[in-house]
């Protein structure tokens, strides 16, 4: 029995691994953009933040950070935890790029995830944050099951998206 | 003397021919589907060819009479006649068919495919499948060499390179490389190969007289494809989550810049006529053209959505 259960530990963490390497050959795009009647270091005051994103995105009931890898945990979908890594931050820039690192593919689906947010200055003293993905489906072998094709991976990652743009916008033209 | 200026004119209109004969660059776009042609001597696209699902991987033949396109997702190969600028045939092969390249004789059409581990074979006069050879686990990029003796394919989830003899198709060594190698180069001179390695961020350099792997450079994240200079001296490698690309002195073997390009460079070919370099941003639906002496940014195209261009996508324009 004890042997069973070392195995089936020992099978489940090499399909993980297997799972976060691998990947179709289609990577998909998503960019949202919203504008904000604010400058822009005001919005990049609220967002610049990496270790509380939950400060101003509302399906973050929780985040555990270091500083360099957060763990954020998202309501809609069963309060999944996602394993973030800060891969670039630039102040001046007013952007900062994170990767995920670990996630359960059952409710957030998708694979070798990278996203960028960024903070522009608009002509008319307003500015634009703009949020961009690049991320495969997860199921990483032919012929998905539709819980884990593409259009389920741009489906989380757009909705997690539109609901922080929205509600940091309405933070700040409140 | 008359004899003597006739020639030197019939050499001077051939000279003046060739150096006006223009290029197209042929650059799929996965995310809509088709293929846009640019021309290399105004910069211009001049059309987009819609093909299968999904294209990524591309190659020319040197004659610029047609041009393949991998399409993993309708699992198809599709031709485009270079002349018509059309998608003229698609043809069904396999579970995932990504890298392609051809045999420097443009007689074989080698395809690696990604779900099912098999390089196909295809001769490009009858388009009949003639072999499947099976390989490592998710094959991706091909080179061929000028002998037309050998093919090396990138497994990426085995962390190896199959040679293969193309005489008698046979697997004849697996090279192990670094972690999730994608794409492979021959140096021009074929004394070389070139693995770049997706996961551990660095290229494998393998000497081909015995296979040794003689050094590992380091480079950007990510590292998607490699593209030598005409003499060989420099080695380009775009780095897809860096958004940049590594050059490499390829006589020292060493990495001496790093410089930005756009978001999420992959395809890359040097453009010998011009002594450019040719870049295809995957975010950005850009092709950024450099020039390879001072390595400035010469010009942007915007192409379709998501461009790969995994493969030698330039070629002659037949058109005119």
């Amino acid at each position: 029995m004890f042997k069973f259960k070392f195995t089936l530990i020992f099978l489940i963490f090499f399909t993980m691994i297997d799972v976060a390497s691998s990947h179709g050959p289609t990577r998909q795009k998503i960019k949202e953009s919203i504008t904000i009647k604010a400058k822009p270091e005001d919005v990049w005051n609220i967002i610049k933040d990496f270790g509380n994103i939950n400060n101003w995105h509302p399906s973050i009931s929780k985040v555990e950070s270091d500083g360099k890898n957060r763990t954020i945990y998202y309501s809609p979908r069963n309060n999944t935890p996602i394993k973030q890594k800060l891969e670039n931050y630039s102040d001046e820039k007013m952007m900062y790029k994170t990767s995920i690192t670990e996630v359960d593919i059952k409710n957030f689906p998708v694979n070798t995830y990278t996203a960028n947010i960024s903070v522009k200055a608009n002509d008319d003293g307003s500015s634009t944050v703009l949020w961009k993905a690049a991320f495969y489906r997860a199921y990483v072998n032919n012929d998905p099951p539709p819980e884990l094709n593409e259009a389920a991976a741009i489906k989380a990652v757009t909705e997690f998206f539109q609901a922080g743009l929205n509600n940091l916008k309405s933070k700040l033209e409140k | 003397m008359k004899n003597f200026l006739t020639s030197f004119l019939i050499f001077f209109i051939i000279f003046l021919k060739a150096s006006l004969s223009s290029d197209f660059a042929y650059i799929t776009n996965q995310l809509s589907n088709s293929v846009s042609v640019i021309d290399l001597e105004t910069y211009k696209v001049v059309k987009e060819i819609y093909v299968g699902a999904k294209p990524a991987g591309v190659v020319v033949a040197k004659n610029g009479k047609r041009i393949y396109v991998s399409n993993p997702e309708s699992k198809e190969i599709s031709i485009i006649d270079g002349l018509k600028l059309e998608n003229i045939k698609n043809i069904s092969l396999g579970k995932g068919p990504l890298g392609i390249a051809l045999t420097k004789d443009d007689k074989l059409l080698l395809v690696a495919d990604w779900y099912d581990h098999k390089v196909r074979v295809i001769n490009t006069n009858t388009l009949k499948l003639i072999k499947e050879i099976s390989v490592g686990k998710s094959p991706a990029g091909i080179d061929t060499n000028l002998k037309n003796s050998k093919f090396y394919v990138a497994n990426r989830d085995d962390h190896t390179v199959s040679v293969v003899n193309i005489s008698n198709f046979k697997v004849e060594r697996v090279l192990k490389a670094g972690k999730r190698p994608f794409a492979v180069a021959l140096s021009p001179d074929n004394k070389f190969l070139y693995v770049a390695n997706v996961k551990s961020n660095d290229v494998s350099v393998f000497e081909l007289k015995d296979y040794k792997k003689i050094k590992t450079i380091k480079v950007g994240k990510s590292p998607y494809a490699i593209a030598f200079n005409q003499e060989g001296s420099r080695a380009f490698v775009t780095n897809q989550h860096e958004n940049t690309i590594s050059v490499i002195d390829s006589v020292n073997k060493k990495n001496i810049k790093t410089l930005d390009v756009g978001e999420y460079p992959e395809g890359i070919n040097f453009y010998a006529k011009k002594k450019e370099i040719f870049v295809v941003n995957w975010f950005d639906s850009e092709v950024v053209i450099l020039n390879s002496k001072n390595l400035d940014v010469k010009k942007k195209i915007k192409v379709g959505e998501g461009p790969r261009g995994f493969g030698n996508f330039i070629g002659p324009n037949l058109v005119k």
